[in-house]
């Protein structure tokens, strides 16, 4: 099938290469002019339009994030904090604050190089002071 | 246009720079203009068909994947074009006939490539002249195809695609075509 396809394609364009050369018609020039123009102004309008999409997508994403906010927040005005878990919200962001400074002091004091002898008595505490803090988030 | 200009062209086109735009029309109008003629055979819906293209052209250019055959991908969409308004005339009933789309009064007609003698230019003229009169005794699908092929410069594959059917249909139509077209040289020259 392959084959019978392959040489019928063939035949034809050996047939085909013996064909003269159909002339150009070449369209008035006015015509080329208008369709040029009517291009030109195509490209023009899409290229604003794009502009305009751009400007839409970023302000949509200010826009979201604002609505974002106030549903998080503006039906939680009128509520009363309970006080305990206000507090453990605290304890834990500092907890969580403990741990992440103790990390980078860590490391920027040499403990991943091995240039530490107590490395890894800060690295226990550390782990200790993380963990301390999911749990106190878990009792929330 | 060598290669690496018509990449930077088509890559400014893309981003829908108006000039480049513009540039593609001066440099394509002619070829797909003449693709048009033949396929619909009125002068008048090619001038309209040629902006519709690049308007096209226009909106599409990003979804192009550059890889040198920009010509085939334009001349696919005039084709597209051409089928899409032959299809609604033949709803409405209304049928055509490319007998009357010579050029008109000597207006627009140019010779592509270098200049030939004019012995050998005549020759050529007489013969292509042979040619357009035969094709335009042929039927609309038999036209159609040889057109693509030999005019659009259309691989058999992309034509098959375009017009809907298997490769060993426009294969077949194509051969049918080409004989009926030697047959009716052979009775003009007769």
């Amino acid at each position: 099938m392959e084959v019978g396809l392959h040489n019928l394609e063939r035949e034809i364009e050996r047939a085909r290469a013996a064909w003269p050369t159909l002339r150009a018609i070449a369209p008035p020039t006015t015509i080329v002019a208008r369709v040029r123009a009517a291009v030109v102004a195509e490209a023009r309008r899409l290229r604003r339009r794009g502009r305009w999409l751009q400007a839409v997508r970023t302000f949509g994403g200010v826009a979201a994030a604002a609505l974002l906010v106030v549903g998080l927040w503006g039906p939680r005005a009128g509520i009363t904090p309970d006080a305990d878990a206000l507090s453990l919200v605290q304890d834990w962001g500092q907890a969580l604050d403990a741990s992440g400074t103790q990390l980078r002091d860590t490391l920027l004091g040499g403990w991943a190089r091995g240039e530490r002898p107590d490395a890894a008595a800060e690295v226990d505490e550390l782990f200790r002071t993380l963990e301390l803090s999911l749990e106190r988030f878990e009792d929330l | 246009m060598d290669r690496s200009a018509l990449d930077e062209l088509l890559e400014r086109a893309r981003r829908r720079e108006p000039d480049a735009l513009g540039r593609l029309v001066d440099l394509y109008a002619a070829r797909v203009y003449g693709l048009l003629v033949r396929l619909t055979g009125d002068r008048d819906a090619a001038e309209d068909l040629l902006q519709e293209t690049f308007l096209r052209v226009c909106r599409m250019i990003g979804e192009y994947q550059h890889d040198g055959r920009f010509e085939s991908w334009l001349m696919r969409i005039a084709a597209n074009l051409a089928r899409d308004r032959a299809r609604q005339r033949r709803r409405r009933g209304v049928t055509g006939s490319l007998n009357d789309a010579g050029p008109r009064g000597g207006e627009g007609e140019s010779a592509a490539g270098p200049s030939p003698r004019p012995d050998e230019a005549l020759a050529a003229a007489e013969a292509g002249a042979r040619l357009e009169a035969a094709l335009a005794q042929l039927s609309d699908p038999e036209r159609e195809i040889l057109v693509l092929r030999h005019y659009a410069d259309l691989p058999f594959r992309e034509i098959a695609d375009l017009l809907g059917v298997p490769l060993g249909t426009a294969l077949a139509r194509a051969h049918r075509a080409l004989g009926r077209l030697r047959e009716l040289m052979r009775d003009e020259q007769a």
